[in-house]
């Protein structure tokens, strides 16, 4: 009886969380100029997603279809496993749509946890991984249908862990309580064959072997913010962050290396391009190429924040904070030297 | 009636030398005063200051400015503006702006104020400062580099720094009142001030300046009206030779001409005395006077012309002149005086003092050519061969009257009509067509090519805003900026909006919060989001300060700013129509989304108050001349003949002013209201004649022809005359003036047409009984 009590009380709250979510897209003609946060590929279609719930699909990277779907928070990351795509965001909100024909569909909507969050990533179609704001760290083994939570301490700095430890002997909810504000943001999170990595705030890069349960932080000279870590094409790993700051992970050297961009504005997403080459895009319209030691710069005119890039086919996609745009690039010269002589 | 009339020629022919002595005395008196009338623009006037909008924009403006803004793009003709002149001609325009009387000096922004700061995100926080720092040495290679970053950092390219990055911004607000005096502010010395100090001092082949702005505009309206006074002696000298080819006696054309302007300057000697000034947008009321006055005028030579060479003496010419168009010529007068007036129930203030302005200067007449220019003719002394010069001349004109006298027989009475009808449904369904507001981007009573339409056109190419916005003011409770859903309806709602067709872009309190946000969050746009912890959304907001114009002191009043692409009719209608449409889903009793402010605000009000003052003017103006002719005439019949081509004259002009792609304006509305003033003096002169021959039993023909003879020459003559005078108001430096003459040149002929064919057309149907 009361055990029946309390599930029902579970149910009636989680209706309410959802009815506030009742919200729909407005269609609008500018959503493609809005502000979009990340960009993935389908197996047929490339997604774009944004601010306001904005969900943006197109066949060729040029002309987009704005998408009625059942939120309008701001969805910060978007990820697709064949046909299957999922999208994530503020208000802890959770999309998905198994289908080219089926519809949008809410698997979470959660604002009272106030922790947003900032990426997605699917080792199959069945199991995930979402995490955001505060060490948030969600996981499905069903595709979605439903999201556990994880708390990973590995997160932290060894500083903090200390600290932790020390009043956790006094008072464990106060523990509980810290340890939900004080586990750093997770920014972005990387498949790259057996292992997983993470790059998130205050200059956390960390790895797993076994999808993501048991984490190791690495060691790099820097306490500033990652936001974006990608394996180029020659098997490094590489991670951009706050300031222009680079660092690249190889096996020969074992250790995060700093490559100097030259430059102060956040990178927010790394293109990989050929070989040992990438590109590394953010803030205020900059560029950067690297390849191998040499470093190039280039910038938009318009002067907006990059937020993710996808590289299909000579064709390089953006989704920055004015919308959706392309560069076409060409083999005899680097994308730096073709946007800077104006191509 | 008789009595009165035959009283008022004893009064005034027995006293010939007091009543000349009086009018001597009284021009000197109001032509001294008329010489220190100046001419008056002012933001205020123009606006309909009781109309919804206004009351908001009126309220607030306190807080957030008024509309009444410059902007002053300086520009670099070959580099970019990183460069040593650049910069030095920037910040003297920047300080030159801030001394000049009248410009709220708290609100001057350029890249030099210091409120213009950038922020930029380090490891840790923000880290910002002002883009020009204290110490900025102009002649340092590094310290313009460092301002160029800062400028990218502070994301004012599209505001303070053109797309292009070879023009700056400065802008301002004005006052309503001189701080100095107390008093209205004079916005015509203001842009007096701007052209010599801006762009007199500053502008070279190095570096261009373009102001914009009411006051600007008004300014180089007020340049152009100069030209008015040459338009003017044009027209005179124009009438002049007319009237002495008609009268072929220097006497009898200076005396109609001299009375006319007499009548001018006592007009503008009265506005003086009133205390008015004379707005730039109503220069061409003295010119109707004077137009309205030479038709009088000449109906009066022609009088006491006819009698002259029936043998009279100037005396009993003049006498009997007077006696037969006290009547006709008072009623027409006083029609145009009641109708002018009834504008006076338009909210406007501009349309109230061109009410004041057009009825004094009509009823003034009255006394000018009516009563002194009779008295001045029975001075006249008219020699034999005067007489004869007119002899045969009679004679031949009866052939001319004959011909036209046909128009009053049935067969072509019903052709006259039906074509008129044709044309009165063809005017309609165009002049149904009339669009409210200015139709084209710009000042629309400047040229294009003038130089404050290019200046317009460089600023909005150049930069992402414009003096074309309107603010839509978010009033709720205080402190209601730290609720997530009063923010978020905000954000919303201007999401909306900024995707409505005509809309540039937008911004208000919310959508610089999330910036704001995103910048704590170390400026990931990731947080680019308005966050629903009250702390977080309180810490964001606080960074943004008052001076933004975003929020008022306690969060109570929070502006959206919708830029617009530009002030077109139909684009402020759409975006307020939008406004209304979409804040039904977000306001609550203490949510409200009003509107307007802005300089397109106010545009939006000045055309809702615009149509809605269309159909009232109308039917006031109308039901004045209406009423008068039914007391005059004391006949329905008439009344409509005189009345019905007047109406369709009305709408054929509504017609014409579509076809010109001219707009119902402030400045335009009154037009039409004038254009049944110019108008009703030649069917109330003709149908005067007709009625008294007519109500004694003489068929529609005859009394026409007889009408003919009588006034049938000078009405043909006014109409001419006047409309080749306006005519040459096409090469005027002001479109408007342009307009204005094309419309009264219209107005001058196609009334006298109607007057002449479809007058008599109706007549001989109206009283087809009488044969």
């Amino acid at each position: 009886m009361n055990r029946s009590k309390i599930l029902s009380v579970l149910f009636v709250s989680s209706l309410c969380a959802f009815s506030a979510s009742s919200e729909e897209s407005y269609l609008a003609p500018l959503a493609k100029e809005s502000l979009l946060l990340d960009v993935a590929k389908t197996n047929t279609q490339i997604i774009s997603v944004g601010e306001r719930g904005h969900i943006l699909l197109s066949e060729d990277g040029e002309n987009w279809q704005q998408q009625t779907v059942p939120t309008l928070s701001t969805l910060t990351a978007v990820t697709a496993i064949d046909n299957q795509i999922w999208a994530v965001g503020h208000d802890a909100v959770i999309l998905h749509k198994s289908a080219a024909s089926q519809p949008w569909q809410l698997q979470m909507f959660a604002p009272e946890l106030q922790k947003p969050l900032l990426d997605v990533t699917f080792l199959n179609s069945q199991e995930g991984i979402a995490i955001g704001a505060y060490g948030t760290f969600l996981r499905t083994t069903n595709g979605g249908a439903d999201w556990k939570k994880e708390v990973h301490r590995e997160f932290l700095h060894p500083d903090d862990i200390d600290y932790l430890e020390e009043i956790r002997a006094e008072d464990e909810d106060f523990y509980q309580s810290e340890l939900a504000s004080i586990l750093p943001h997770l920014n972005k999170i990387l498949v790259a064959g057996e292992t997983i990595y993470i790059a998130g705030e205050s200059g956390l890069l960390a790895k797993s072997d076994d999808k993501g349960f048991t984490w190791q932080r690495m060691d790099v000279n820097y306490f500033g913010s990652f936001f974006d870590i990608q394996q180029i094409n020659n098997g490094d790993i590489v991670a951009v962050g706050l300031r222009g700051n680079i660092f690249k992970f190889s096996s020969e050297s074992a250790q995060w290396i700093q490559i100097r961009s030259g430059m102060t504005s956040s990178l927010n997403t790394i293109i990989p391009y050929s070989e040992s080459q990438f590109i590394a895009m953010g803030n205020s319209g900059n560029i950067v190429c690297v390849n191998g030691d040499d470093v190039q710069k280039a910038h938009f005119e318009d002067g907006k924040a990059i937020n993710a890039a996808l590289n299909v086919q000579n064709q390089i996609i953006i989704a920055s904070a004015m919308g959706m745009k392309s560069i076409l690039y060409r083999d005899d010269m680097t994308v730096c030297e073709g946007i800077n002589s104006g191509l | 009636m008789t009595k009165l009339i035959d009283f008022c020629v004893n009064a005034i022919f027995r006293n010939r030398i007091i009543v000349v002595l009086l009018f001597v005395l009284a021009t000197g008196f109001l032509g001294y005063q008329s010489s220190q009338l100046k001419l008056d623009a002012g933001f205020t006037k123009n606006i309909p200051l009781n109309h919804e909008y206004m009351v908001n924009y009126m309220k607030h403006a306190k807080d957030f400015g008024g509309a009444n803004n410059i902007l002053v793009s300086v520009c670099d003709k070959d580099s970019d503006i990183y460069n040593t002149e650049f910069f030095d001609t920037l910040k003297n325009v920047h300080d030159q702006l801030f001394f000049i009387n009248g410009v709220e000096r708290s609100l001057v922004k350029s890249l030099f104020s210091s409120s213009t700061r950038f922020t930029e995100i380090v490891e840790g926080g923000f880290a910002g400062g002002p883009v020009i720092p204290a110490d900025f040495d102009s002649t340092n290679p590094d310290a313009l580099a460092l301002v160029s970053q800062n400028v990218d950092k502070a994301g004012v390219v599209g505001q303070m720094v053109s797309d292009d990055f070879k023009c700056a911004m400065v802008s301002a607000q004005l006052l309503n009142i001189d701080p100095g005096t107390g008093e209205k502010l004079d916005t015509l010395v203001l842009a007096e001030q701007l052209e010599t100090q801006l762009r007199g001092k500053f502008e070279n082949e190095n570096t261009s300046i373009h102001i914009i702005g009411f006051a600007k505009m008004i300014g180089d309206v007020a340049d152009g009206a100069k030209d008015v006074l040459l338009f003017f002696a044009i027209a005179l000298a124009i009438t002049a030779i007319m009237v002495y080819f008609f009268s072929k006696s220097i006497m009898l054309t200076i005396l109609p001409l001299l009375c006319s302007v007499i009548a001018v300057v006592w007009q503008l000697g009265l506005l003086t005395i009133l205390g008015f000034g004379l707005d730039p947008m109503s220069i061409l009321v003295p010119f109707l006077v004077f137009a309205i006055g030479v038709s009088h005028g000449v109906q009066m030579i022609n009088a006491v012309g006819k009698r002259i060479v029936e043998g009279g003496t100037a005396r009993f010419a003049a006498e009997s002149a007077f006696r037969t168009l006290l009547i006709p010529g008072g009623i027409a007068l006083l029609s145009d005086t009641v109708g002018f007036m009834t504008l006076l129930v338009i909210d406007i203030g501009i349309i109230r003092e061109l009410a004041i302005t057009a009825s004094l200067g009509v009823a003034v007449i009255i006394l000018t050519n009516l009563i002194l220019l009779p008295v001045l003719m029975s001075y006249v002394k008219f020699s034999d061969s005067y007489k004869n010069k007119f002899k045969n001349k009679q004679n031949r004109s009866d052939g001319w009257w004959n011909a036209i006298s046909k128009c009053s027989t049935p067969k072509y009475a019903y052709i006259i009509l039906a074509i008129t009808a044709v044309l009165f449904v063809l005017g309609w369904m165009q002049s149904s067509k009339m669009k409210i507001g200015d139709l084209h981007a710009g000042a629309p009573a400047l040229h294009e090519s003038s130089r404050y339409n290019q200046d317009t056109f460089l600023i909005t190419d150049k930069y992402a805003i414009s003096v074309d916005y309107i603010s839509v003011l978010v009033e709720t409770t205080p402190e209601a900026c730290t609720s997530f859903e009063v923010m978020n309806a905000i954000d919303e709602l201007q999401w909306k909006m900024t995707n409505v067709e005509g809309v540039q872009s937008a911004v208000s309190l919310p959508s610089v919060a999330k910036l704001v946000n995103a910048g704590y969050n170390e400026g990931n746009p990731k947080w680019r989001v308005l966050p629903r912890n009250q702390q977080t959304l309180v810490q964001a907001i606080s960074r943004i300060p008052t001076s933004s114009g975003l929020l008022n002191t306690n969060c109570s009043v929070m502006p959206i700013i919708l830029f617009m692409e530009d002030h077109k009719a139909e684009t402020i209608d759409r975006v307020v129509d939008a406004v209304k449409l979409f804040r039904q889903d977000y306001e609550t009793d203490t949510l409200k989304f009003s509107l307007a402010s802005g300089p397109v605000g106010v545009m939006a009000a000045k055309n809702e108050a615009v149509s809605a003052a269309q159909d009232p003017m109308m039917l006031y103006v109308f039901g004045a001349v209406i009423l008068l002719c039914l007391m005059s005439f004391r006949s329905l019949r008439a009344t409509l003949s005189v009345v019905v081509p007047l109406y369709v004259v009305s709408v054929l002009a509504q017609a014409l002013m579509t076809f010109l792609q001219i707009g119902l304006t402030v400045s335009t509305l009154p037009v039409i209201a004038l254009g049944v003033g110019i108008g009703v003096d030649y069917g109330i002169y003709i149908l005067s004649t007709m009625n008294i021959k007519l109500k004694s039993g003489m068929p529609v023909r005859q009394a026409y022809f007889e009408a003919l003879k009588e006034r049938g020459s000078a009405v043909l003559f006014t109409g001419i005359t006047l409309a080749v005078g306006v005519s040459t108001w096409v090469f005027s430096s002001l479109k408007f003036q342009m307009d204005m003459g094309i419309l009264l040149t219209f107005m001058f002929v196609v009334n006298m047409l109607g007057a002449i064919v479809v007058l008599p057309a109706l007549a001989a149907v109206f009283w087809r009984k009488q044969k």
